[in-house]
């Protein structure tokens, strides 16, 4: 019975331990070269809100979190409070911690809500990562047979 | 005996058929010889060609023999090479005739008949010049309205701004009427050089907000256009969905006629604006059509910066707040801790009934 029990409880005990698998990064992006008609708040870069118009991408390697993170501890506050025009949603998923960066096509960086110096380099990166220029609109996805001829 | 029989039967047979045969006189020769050599190429040369015809001679099979023949409007002397009169064409009535050669020919299979597999290659148009516009001969070309009909079916209507039939269907009744609205009041300058520029196609469908999008090589140009949704600006000042079509019409242009250029504008910063792109729609095209749709004062502007709140409007050519469901939808969103830059509670406050 003593036996039983160990088979039981341990497994379940184990399983209470949280490995450290919780470092990962979700992209919420619209594709490359869209205008709006005014500023797109980071709440916008939401499925709830643009449907098809975003899409969505995790990324859970190690090394690319690694050279990811090391880019974003970079990030300066800056005076600068004029201009918001987001692209780019990503949730910074590290260990129990979780961040907001919002960034825009080429301007704009905002983490947690407050405005940074833009960062080229880790904007390069994230553009990198989702292949964000080879992005096809929603459209363009639900009507291939309108385009064919053109690729 | 029964040799001579078989002998006798063919001799019959023969004798029949030769005398069946026409007899033509020499002159009806004569004339049915003339009438094949009409279609000799090399009579000229004095070369007798064998000439394929189907009543061998007994009608006049070749009929452009005439040395005056109409060329379109023209009457041409095929000797003379000279033009020798020309023809009015009567383009009011009605009942006139189509003249000479002007009825329509094809010359040559579509040369772009393998992108439209499904039709024949002596086509044009889709076989339905009233929906269809192709003023160049290539692809039919300018607003693509995408919309979804009554059947649940993807559809597309091709508008190039002139007077036309349209389905029935509110999206492409609301895109023309915005289109007629603005180029009618004298804005509206970007659409109607999609709708005018045969060498552009932009489409344009129902979306949750209203944006451009085209790639830099030109593979695609798509506006997503939303009917009901204007914007407040900064300034105070209203736009109608009809002023937004126009401002992203003016983007797609730009990414039509020249990407490059295009790109190299939005990658430049506006302190303003975001980008000198926006700055340029925004202080040239919005501020004309809005102008001229009666949305801002004959000196005002309709905003200093890149900066809006959403608002649902009375049609897609008004810019009169529907408050209600303006309210609705803002405070939704604020009860989220949802908010656009520039505007906060007291923006939405104020279109409380």
């Amino acid at each position: 019975m003593k036996k039983l029990l160990i088979y039981i409880v341990c497994p379940l005990l184990l399983n209470c331990y949280k490995k450290d698998t919780s470092k990962y990064l979700e992209f919420f992006y619209m594709g490359p070269n869209i205008s709006t008609p005014f500023g797109y708040p980071c709440f916008m870069i939401s499925e709830d809100i643009l449907k098809d118009d975003i899409n969505y991408k995790k990324i859970d390697d190690a090394e690319q979190f690694e050279k990811f993170m090391s880019l974003y501890d970079k990030y300066e506050t800056t005076d600068d409070t004029i201009g918001m025009d987001i692209r780019i949603k990503i949730v910074v998923h590290n260990n129990q911690k979780t961040d907001t960066l919002c960034l825009g096509e080429y301007f704009y960086t905002y983490k947690n809500g407050v405005k940074m110096k833009d960062n080229k380099e880790l904007l390069n990166y994230v553009k990198e990562i989702i292949d964000y220029k080879n992005t096809v609109p929603s459209f363009v996805k639900k009507h291939p047979e309108l385009y064919k001829s053109k690729k | 005996m029964n040799k001579k029989i078989y002998y006798l039967f063919i001799f019959i047979f023969s004798f029949s058929v030769l005398s069946a045969q026409e007899k033509l006189s020499k002159e009806e020769k004569a004339r049915r010889e003339k009438n094949i050599q009409a279609g000799n190429p090399f009579a000229q040369f004095g070369y007798k060609a064998k000439i394929a015809t189907l009543s061998k001679g007994k009608y006049l099979e070749f009929h452009d023999l005439d040395s005056i023949v109409t060329i379109g409007t023209v009457r041409w002397h095929v000797y003379k090479n000279e033009i020798v009169g020309r023809i009015v064409q009567d383009s009011i009535n009605p009942d006139a005739q189509p003249i000479g050669d002007r009825v329509g020919r094809w010359m040559s299979p579509d040369p772009l008949s393998e992108e439209f597999s499904s039709w024949s290659p002596y086509t044009m148009s889709f076989n339905n010049p009233i929906q269809f516009v192709d003023p160049d001969g290539r692809a039919p070309d300018d607003w693509r309205i995408n919309y979804v009909d009554k059947q649940g079916n993807s559809q597309q209507f091709v508008f190039n701004g002139g007077a036309t039939a349209l389905p029935d269907n509110q999206f492409v009744r609301d895109f023309v009427g915005a289109y007629n609205y603005n180029v009618g009041n004298g804005g509206g300058d970007s659409m109607k050089a999609i709708a005018e520029n045969p060498n552009i196609t932009v489409d344009v469908q129902q979306g949750e907000f209203t944006t451009q999008d085209n790639s830099l090589s030109k593979d695609y140009n798509v506006v997503n256009w939303n009917p009901n949704l204007g914007i407040e600006t900064t300034s105070g000042n209203i736009l109608s969905p009809a002023t937004l079509l126009e401002h992203e019409a003016g983007h797609a242009l730009a990414g039509a006629l020249a990407p490059g250029t295009k790109l190299a504008r939005v990658e430049s910063s506006d302190k303003q604006y975001r980008d000198k792109e926006e700055k340029r729609v925004t202080i040239g095209i919005e501020q004309k059509t809005a102008r001229a749709n009666g949305e801002i004062g004959m000196v005002g502007t309709t905003r200093t910066d890149h900066k809006g709140l959403p608002v649902v409007t009375k049609s897609p050519t008004s810019n009169t707040v529907d408050r209600p469901k303006t309210y609705n939808t803002l405070n939704t969103l604020h009860s989220k801790g949802f908010f656009f830059p520039g505007f906060g509670v007291e923006d939405t406050e104020k279109y409380r009934r």
